[in-house]
């Protein structure tokens, strides 16, 4: 009994971790924390392995959501493109969730910000933008 | 990080998929090894049976929860129909399909095989290897060996059936050591024994292998959560392995010398303890597959 409650603190210990290495966003079109000045015409996501994608959002800081057209879960694959209507000036939020080949769910955001491009001019205001987080959440 | 409801069931559902799985492999294995022992044959039957309910209830009951985990919708989310026509298709439902084939045919195999016709126990033994064939593919569908390629699913599925066969042995030893006949128990176990040698050896092989694959440089076996889990696993397969040389070497030697009573009881109960770390090595392979992932895929 007693390597038996060992065992579940050293588990629940563990468990408490926020990250967990595992498939994940590679890289992105546009970069997760990018700001542009020219608004974007597509939306390139890259996994780092072949995944499914189950859900994906893009929200503005005001929750309006910008539509996107899902592709057909029926095969797994790595680089995503989405074409984007025109965007207007604001901060936009990625919000992804993939099953892996490994059948397990992962999860996570990425944000880019769009300036209005008629104010070149302006310096950017120092930025608190979310970093893209992700986890792996239980899955088969 | 909080585990959800789902993710918790999802766990606790593969760890008794493990249990079951075993049952139903190692039990399959003894029913070879103890011929000529009908009473003991009778309740490995049942072993395999109980193995092959909980395995068609915790399959079920694991891809509700999934579901569930994909949904995201509260409890009611397990019944999604959008996320269960997403997951079907996918290799996650085929697992399930199969799955729950393979347990079935070992239901009815551990049924036929208290039949008296010789005939129909043959069949019985055919189903029965069948299952745990299907049973053991299902492995190389699903899991971190899948994005690793084919020489990684060949090792993951001679791991579950080698696995399988030890670890669900430990039961039907175990009863075995109930049996008034030290001979019988003593032929079991020199068996058992030899061929534990090619199990540990195999068991070795294919983990060590999986390691190699999973692992990027080896001192992510301390410094990752994947790594440590892992290190855990590896120092519970340490133990078991002292305990079954220590059978071996020293218990099964002294069953038929001075006093076999007691080295009888002290044989049983080092299989119980035997059998209960194995049952804590699956629970670190049940979190370790499902709640944590190997770094060389981030
Ligand atoms: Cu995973």
């Amino acid at each position: 009994m007693k390597l038996f409650n060992s065992v579940l603190v050293v588990t629940s210990l563990f468990l408490s971790a926020s990250a967990f290495a595992h498939v994940g966003l590679g890289s992105s079109m546009p970069a997760n924390g990018a700001m542009l000045s020219q608004a974007p015409t597509k939306l390139e996501l890259t996994f780092t392995a072949p995944v499914r994608l189950v859900k994906l959002t893009m929200q503005d800081e005001k929750q309006q959501s910008v539509p996107l057209t899902l592709p057909s879960g029926a095969t797994s694959q790595a680089a995503f493109s989405f074409g984007l209507p025109v965007l207007s000036a604001a901060n936009y939020t990625v919000n992804w969730m993939i099953m892996g080949d490994d059948g397990h769910k992962m999860k996570g955001n990425m944000s880019f910000m769009l300036h209005n491009s008629g104010m070149n001019t302006h310096s950017a205001p120092p930025m608190t933008m979310e970093h893209e987080t992700s986890e792996h959440t239980a899955h088969q | 990080m909080i585990l959800t409801v789902f993710e918790i069931s999802v766990l606790i559902t593969k760890w008794v998929i493990y249990l079951s799985v075993a049952a139903v492999i190692g039990g399959t294995l003894m029913q070879y090894l103890i011929k000529g022992q009908p009473n003991l044959g009778i309740s490995v039957a049942k072993y395999t049976g109980l193995g092959a309910v909980l395995g068609l209830i915790a399959v079920s009951i694991n891809y509700f929860a999934q579901v569930g985990g994909f949904a995201e919708n509260g409890l009611m989310g397990i019944f999604d129909a959008q996320m269960h026509a997403f997951l079907w298709p996918t290799q996650v439902g085929q697992t399930v399909l199969w799955r729950l084939i393979g347990f079935g045919l070992m239901l009815v195999a551990s049924s036929l095989l208290f039949h008296k016709n010789r005939y129909i126990k043959t069949f019985s033994a055919v189903l029965a290897i069948l299952s745990c064939l299907l049973i053991a593919v299902t492995f190389t569908f699903i899991g971190h060996s899948t994005e690793l390629g084919l020489l990684a699913q060949g090792l993951i599925l001679i791991h579950v059936l080698i696995i399988g066969s030890w670890i669900g042995a430990f039961y039907p030893l175990w009863k075995l050591c109930s049996t008034d006949d030290n001979i019988v128990i003593k032929n079991v176990m020199d068996t058992f024994g030899r061929l534990g040698i090619v199990i540990v050896i195999l068991v070795l092989l294919s983990g060590m292998g999986m390691v190699w694959m999973l692992f990027d440089s080896p001192t992510e076996l301390f410094s990752s959560d994947y790594g440590i889990a892992v290190t855990i696993k590896l120092c519970l397969v340490a133990i078991i392995l002292l305990i079954a040389a220590w059978h071996k070497l020293v218990l099964v030697p002294k069953l038929t010398i001075a006093n076999p009573s007691l080295a009888k009881q002290k044989l049983q109960k080092s299989i119980g303890l035997e059998a209960l770390i194995a049952v804590l090595i699956l629970a670190t392979t049940a979190v370790l597959s499902s709640v944590l992932g190997p770094m060389s895929l981030g």
